[in-house]
């Protein structure tokens, strides 16, 4: 049985070119139906499935992204067994960036007011293809915005609300991934908190398993040091990055660093051959003909 | 006066998720605060009961305020004070059974010591500030061998005074004392909010001195109601502000103390369940706070709900919560099996609620996704703007690779909860237990206050 994976499915569809969004736009999900407790919602079924993998790759020498790579630049591994890129993308592709801020109770004042200045830096940085969702969460996890183009929307939603409550950041992560997860382009999560969870029912295990299988490249952005290890699992599988900074006044410096830095990243996508179908796939990519690259990009995928 | 913190901020362990947890942490270092000489004398007590009668419940009064200023070497030398009191009347009521069984007077002079303190029955009455009107007579053996004697209500009476000062103390906001009443407290503790730590007075050392009073209220007939439901009032508390510093010794000495009653045993658990909390086992993380790890608490934990049990087998929610308790150690056959005892006689919605979802939490481990999913989908009918059951019905869903599924129920989560706080009982579950406290508190002082009438 083919490898399904769901979310490579509607972007590999967009990354593939015409063809593959000729085929694509049947397969839009079905309308958002409620979901009751005394029915189960109609399971929309994608007929058309794409077995390539997804890979955002950041490749540096010294602190400076290594631009002008080709395809037959990059050696890739899935488990060992060398694999032949199908694409490689360069800042081409339009940004789904997702945004999940915490909004508990600690947030209150100037924090919550740099938090914002932070969302609106990347805001004023993304382009006229790009969309931007918002998330935010104390206990209750809240859609500020869904991925919109509508920039303007979202820095609206980015200035309502106020700071109350406790933390639901695993919550908060599985629902933006999912906002992330399904649509066209290339989809980055900026997570927020100051603190640790301390109401989410779903368990951090659990949503970094659903990261290892949603293209979304996260990001998490904590004040002091990071607790736990949910934000580095989540930023070491999809390829992203844990960034701790001393004050909230940092915030806007580091996230539109972040968003530059991921622009520098090359998209590849290649259909794996020779490998399990099913399974944990590790991946290694390198640039062999480029001494003294350091090369960054999601551990591997959990193929079905 | 009184908490008015919302219960959901804290951790127990000084995690103030809404409120704040405090847990036992390292001593402040003693340079910075002068040891007081040990008085020859009891004049400290006795200025101490002097208070409690100047003061009112329920207020941050100046008697109050003057009792919170001393130092916790002060509160140190009353707990042992009141030690030296307790013992005294034990000796006394031991030699007036003795005198009473064998209708005799008891001729031997009544006196405890402690580490070379030595107080007398003589000294006792206006130690406590007690006349003899007050206690029907000269206190004696045969006076405080009756427990139902005017002696023993007039010593109750005065405890339950100190008891609820001493309370009222370590219930008040730090606006409502004196500046300098937590900085003078010795033993600290850690509290954690939000994943940043301060350090606290430990308010500790008023429900020990507290206890020690309660223990004589408790020994007289009209005062045992009174101390048994000040046990559980203030157990509420100080589990709904997840002050675990405080609670959990408190919980220590309730156990001992009623060790019949069945829902001393189930709060226990409850506790050690909750410091085994990842939430809280986070949040401890790179603090001062000491906590163990969290097989021992959930052993601890399983411990007292198995004693609970033991005491009222047919107690509903510590099926339930015992069934949490084998889920987090790895035993989700067992979970199973428990809750499905628990679930036919649980009351109310929100009980039902959590077993639902522990139901599906225990079904994932045991991979009957089917049976997990009825769970959660029993817990969305129960409470269909609480997010939780629908998080965890899109997780599965896109566990089963059905993506337009998972983003469904996300969307409708965020219609359904809105950007409205709409409860999710999930939130509260570590104080499930003990949201009534205001109303177990209220329910105290009027049962003490018919104590203190009582003639």
């Amino acid at each position: 049985m083919a490898a399904r994976f769901f979310t490579t499915v509607v972007l590999g569809t967009a990354l593939a070119g015409a063809a593959v969004m000729e085929a694509r736009q049947p397969q839009s999900p079905a309308p958002l139906p409620q979901q009751t407790p005394q029915q189960e919602p109609a399971r929309p079924v994608f007929s058309a499935r794409s077995d390539v993998v997804r890979l955002d790759i950041l490749v540096t020498a010294g602190d400076k992204a290594v631009l002008g790579l080709k395809a037959e630049d990059f050696r890739i591994l899935d488990n060992g067994i060398a694999q032949q890129p199908d694409f490689v993308s360069f800042d081409q592709l339009p940004l789904n960036v997702i945004f999940a801020f915490d909004v508990s109770g600690s947030m209150v004042g100037q924090r919550l007011d740099d938090l914002r200045a932070a969302g609106h830096g990347v805001l004023d940085q993304l382009r006229q293809d790009d969309r931007a969702a918002l998330v935010t969460f104390s206990e209750v996890v809240s859609l500020g915005t869904d991925l919109t183009p509508d920039l303007k929307r979202v820095g609206g939603a980015l200035d309502a609300g106020r700071a109350l409550g406790l933390t639901s950041l695993v919550d908060a992560t599985f629902s933006g991934l999912m906002l992330g997860g399904t649509d066209s382009g290339r989809s980055v999560m900026f997570i927020f908190s100051d603190g640790m969870d301390t109401s989410s029912w779903l368990q951090p295990s659990a949503v970094v398993g659903a990261a290892k299988r949603a293209n979304v490249t996260i990001f998490g952005v904590t004040i002091g040091k990071t607790k736990g290890t949910f934000l580095r699992d989540l930023a070491q599988f999809t390829g992203g990055d844990v960034v701790e900074v001393q004050s909230t006044k940092d915030l806007k410096n580091t996230f539109v660093r972040l968003l530059t830095e991921y622009r520098q990243r090359y998209l590849i996508g290649y259909t794996p051959t020779g490998v399990s179908a099913t399974g944990w796939h590790q991946i290694d990519v390198t640039v062999p003909r480029r001494a003294n690259t350091a090369v960054r990009t999601r551990a591997g995928y959990q193929a079905r | 006066m009184a908490s008015s913190r919302a219960p959901l901020a804290i951790t127990a362990l000084g995690v103030l998720l809404s409120g704040g947890l405090s847990m036992g942490g390292p001593a402040v270092s003693a340079q910075f605060i002068q040891q007081p000489p040990r008085p020859s004398g009891f004049d400290q007590i006795q200025n101490w009961f002097r208070l409690s009668r100047q003061h009112t419940s329920g207020t941050i009064d100046d008697a109050a305020k003057q009792a919170a200023s001393w130092s916790s070497f002060t509160y140190q030398y009353l707990i042992e004070d009141m030690q030296l009191v307790r013992l005294l009347v034990l000796q006394a009521n031991r030699l007036g059974i003795v005198a009473t069984s064998t209708s005799s007077s008891n001729t031997k002079p009544v006196s405890a010591e402690i580490r070379g303190r030595r107080m007398t029955l003589e000294q006792l009455g206006p130690i406590l500030g007690l006349t003899k009107e007050e206690t029907g007579g000269p206190l004696s053996a045969e006076s405080l061998a009756r427990s139902d004697g005017q002696a023993r209500r007039a010593i109750a009476q005065v405890m339950a005074r100190a008891m609820l000062m001493q309370t009222d103390i370590a219930m008040a906001g730090p606006d409502d004392l004196p500046a300098n009443a937590g900085s003078r407290l010795a033993a600290s503790a850690v509290q954690l909010r939000d994943g940043r730590e301060s350090t606290v007075g430990n308010i500790a050392v008023h429900y020990a001195l507290a206890r020690e009073a309660a223990a004589l209220v408790m020994s007289a007939s009209e005062g045992t109601g009174v101390a048994r439901q000040w046990y559980f009032a203030t157990l509420a508390y100080l589990q709904a502000e997840r002050n675990y510093a405080a609670l959990l010794p408190h919980l220590e000495t309730a156990r001992i103390t009623m060790p019949a009653d069945g829902k001393i045993w189930l709060w226990s658990g409850v506790a050690y369940e909750n410091l085994a909390a990842p939430a809280v086992q986070v949040a401890a993380e790179g603090t001062s706070a000491r906590i163990e790890a969290p097989s021992m608490l959930y052993a601890r934990a399983e411990g007292f709900m198995r004693k609970a049990l033991e005491i009222d087998p047919v107690c509903a929610e510590c099926w339930l919560r015992l069934a949490r308790v084998e889920q987090l150690s790895g035993n989700a056959d067992e979970a199973m099996a428990l809750l499905a005892r628990a679930e036919p006689s649980l009351k109310s919605p929100e009980l039902k609620y959590y077993a639902a979802l522990f139901v599906g939490r225990a079904a994932e481990a045991m991979n009957k996704i089917d049976d997990a999913r009825a769970g959660y989908v029993r817990a969305m009918a129960l409470f269909p703007q609480a997010q939780s059951p629908r998080l965890a019905l899109a997780e599965l869903a896109f566990r089963d690779a059905d993506q337009a599924l998972a983003l469904s129920s996300v969307r409708t989560m965020f219609v359904t909860a809105g950007n409205r706080r709409a409860l999710d009982p999930w939130w509260n579950y570590d104080v499930a237990l003990v949201v009534n406290w205001p109303d177990l508190v209220a329910d105290m002082r009027k049962t003490a206050a018919a104590l203190l009438q009582a003639r």
